[in-house]
């Protein structure tokens, strides 16, 4: 090392100094408009019925807000843009090339990008979904904001969890795929859902059923989610909720590891993925 | 002794297109330039040395250890790409201090390095302006900067001086051959002759995927005994300086222009000799000699068509 006091960064600090770069870089821009948008569309859905008709309210339906909007839809596609988007970014930017310059374990760079674009995600969706317990649990009884904080937290937990799997997924899909966006889209609006219109086994490799089981499991009966994931518990295929959170998390550290080790042999050019 | 930088029968192959044909290539201590037409392989081999990209066959070292997936070894190098796309929206002083943060500086050293590398540049009173607003020659300047953060023994600047304004392109010369003279290794791509010829005379020239020659200008010019080279000589009497040399074997042609005689020969060495004769037995005045060939945009024509 030619700088005095300088020293290598071992992979961990590497990937914390990406990761810690991320988030802004990624909340930044236009990108951050389309976001914002799809991440308040629960809480302006559940403002308007505030508004027209707060009786349809309510803890239950905080639960099949999460499950229905953030869970199956918004979330996916959130950490689809901020995921897959996050290495073409840095690819169009040249960042990636001045990244891959760096003295620094390639992996460490995946890391530390799945690692921002989950603080991100979840820097926009924790806030959004208190936000929207708040709206859905005030309307008609101030008292369950407390009784029921149980839920919140347990809501809270599994859009964390959600969020961890789907950017560690969609980061597979930017190191691999040229066009990661078209395959992340097909992803969330063909595939996850899909594998939950008939209770079968391929749904249990999918982030949208575990999260969505878990919530069910989680929360209280009558809620449209129970309805979801009902046909599942009936042929004995809704998995209990250790192995959902294993599962999910499982699966994180086995995607950020296969995106990495891809990343590491993966020869970019300076405008477009190379094979 | 270990090279800085070593190929070893490097090839890098596109699917079917060959970026680089059987490279066997030694760079050394000093600024060494790599020369050739655009498509001629300088890039593919600067992401073969720069780790960017993996060999196809053979084996690309630096400091004796293969460079690709190696990290560690890009502690040692730095490397200004000939990317046009960077970051536009942060400020160089953002875009530099980055990098030194991800190269290992703490947040406070990251800030001094980024300010004394912008100074050293000359970026410093643009070093908070966002890079979007950067003429190409401020852009190749910062990223100049950011190649420079650990001090690397190996520097790899492809086309530096794309884009930059007469004054900024002398002083990046000056800057490059200080590094050189500082015992860095310096690998300068380019496919303006000129502008390498004014860094360095040590150069390896590329085409098609190939080097073609690598060394000093001269013992390259010196190796091509099939072009006669081409001397000016103005003096004070030119037509008895032809009348003198005309009968040597070695000299293969004649012509004047204006003051000056051209003379065509297959040894220039001999016909210095001769010269120097000349200038103590008849007591001609020799008011100017010249090489007119050496140059490198010469040698390159002789090599390549």
């Amino acid at each position: 090392m030619a700088v005095d006091g300088v020293v290598p960064l071992s992979f961990l600090s590497a990937a914390l100094r990406v990761g810690a770069l991320g988030p802004l870089r990624l909340l930044r821009g236009r990108r951050l408009v389309l976001v914002l948008l799809l991440v308040a569309v629960p809480l302006i859905v559940a403002g308007f019925a505030w508004m027209v008709r707060p009786r349809v309210l309510g803890v239950n339906n905080f639960v099949n807000f999460v499950a229905l909007f953030d869970l199956s839809l918004l979330l996916p596609l959130v950490a689809m843009l901020l995921s897959a988007g996050a290495i073409g970014d840095d690819l169009e930017n040249g960042t990636l090339l001045y990244l891959r310059l760096r003295p620094m374990a390639r992996a460490a760079i995946i890391a530390g990008r799945w690692l921002g674009c989950s603080i991100a995600c979840c820097v926009l969706f924790v806030p959004a979904t208190i936000g929207l317990y708040v709206l859905q649990a005030s309307a008609r009884h101030p008292d369950l904001l407390v009784d029921e904080s149980g839920v919140l937290l347990a809501a809270c937990g599994i859009v964390v969890l959600a969020i961890l799997a789907y950017t560690a997924l969609f980061l597979v899909f930017a190191v691999v795929f040229f066009r990661a966006m078209l395959f992340g889209l097909f992803l969330v609006v063909g595939w996850e859902t899909a594998v939950l219109i008939l209770p079968n086994k391929a749904a249990l490799y999918t982030v949208g059923f575990h999260s969505r089981a878990l919530m069910s499991q989680a929360t209280l009966e009558g809620s449209r989610v129970h309805a979801i994931v009902d046909p599942f518990r009936e042929v004995g295929l809704l998995p209990t909720v250790g192995s959902s959170i294993a599962g999910l998390l499982v699966a994180t550290v086995v995607l950020v590891a296969f995106a990495g080790s891809i990343f590491g042999r993966k020869e970019f050019l300076a405008t477009q993925k190379e094979g | 002794m270990v090279e800085p930088i070593e190929l070893r029968s490097a090839s890098k192959w596109y699917g079917p297109v060959i970026g680089l044909n059987d490279v066997t290539l030694k760079i050394k201590p000093g600024v060494t330039g790599l020369l050739g037409p655009n498509g001629a392989g300088k890039t593919t081999l600067i992401r073969l040395v720069t780790g960017q990209a993996e060999p196809s066959a053979g084996e690309v070292l630096v400091y004796g250890e293969p460079v690709f997936r190696k990290p560690n070894v890009l502690v040692r190098l730095g490397c200004c790409p000939d990317v046009e796309a960077i970051d536009e929206e942060s400020t160089g002083f953002e875009f530099v201090r980055s990098y030194a943060w991800l190269s290992g500086f703490s947040r406070a050293a990251a800030r001094a390095r980024a300010d004394a590398l912008l100074s050293r540049v000359g970026m410093s009173e643009a070093a908070h302006r966002p890079i979007g607003s950067y003429s190409k020659g401020m852009r190749q300047r910062v990223k100049l900067a950011q190649a420079l953060v650990l001090e690397p023994d190996i520097l790899v600047l492809d086309e530096p001086l794309n884009g930059m304004d007469p004054l900024a392109r002398r002083e990046t010369i000056e800057f490059v051959r200080k590094l050189g003279v500082e015992g860095k290794t310096v690998l300068v791509s380019s496919h303006v002759l000129h502008e390498v010829e004014a860094m360095t005379d040590s150069i390896a020239l590329m085409h098609h995927g190939r080097v073609l020659a690598e060394g000093k200008v001269h013992e390259i010019r010196n190796l091509l005994k099939g072009y006669p080279h081409q001397i000016a000589i103005e003096s004070s009497d030119p037509h008895k300086v032809a009348r003198r040399v005309m009968d040597s074997d070695h000299v293969v042609g004649l012509r004047f222009e204006d003051r000056e005689l051209r003379i065509e020969t297959r040894d220039a060495e001999a016909l210095y000799l001769a010269i120097e004769g000349l200038v103590l037995d008849e007591g001609i005045d020799i008011v100017r000699m010249s090489t007119r060939d050496d140059s490198l945009e010469a040698v390159f024509d002789y090599l390549v068509r």
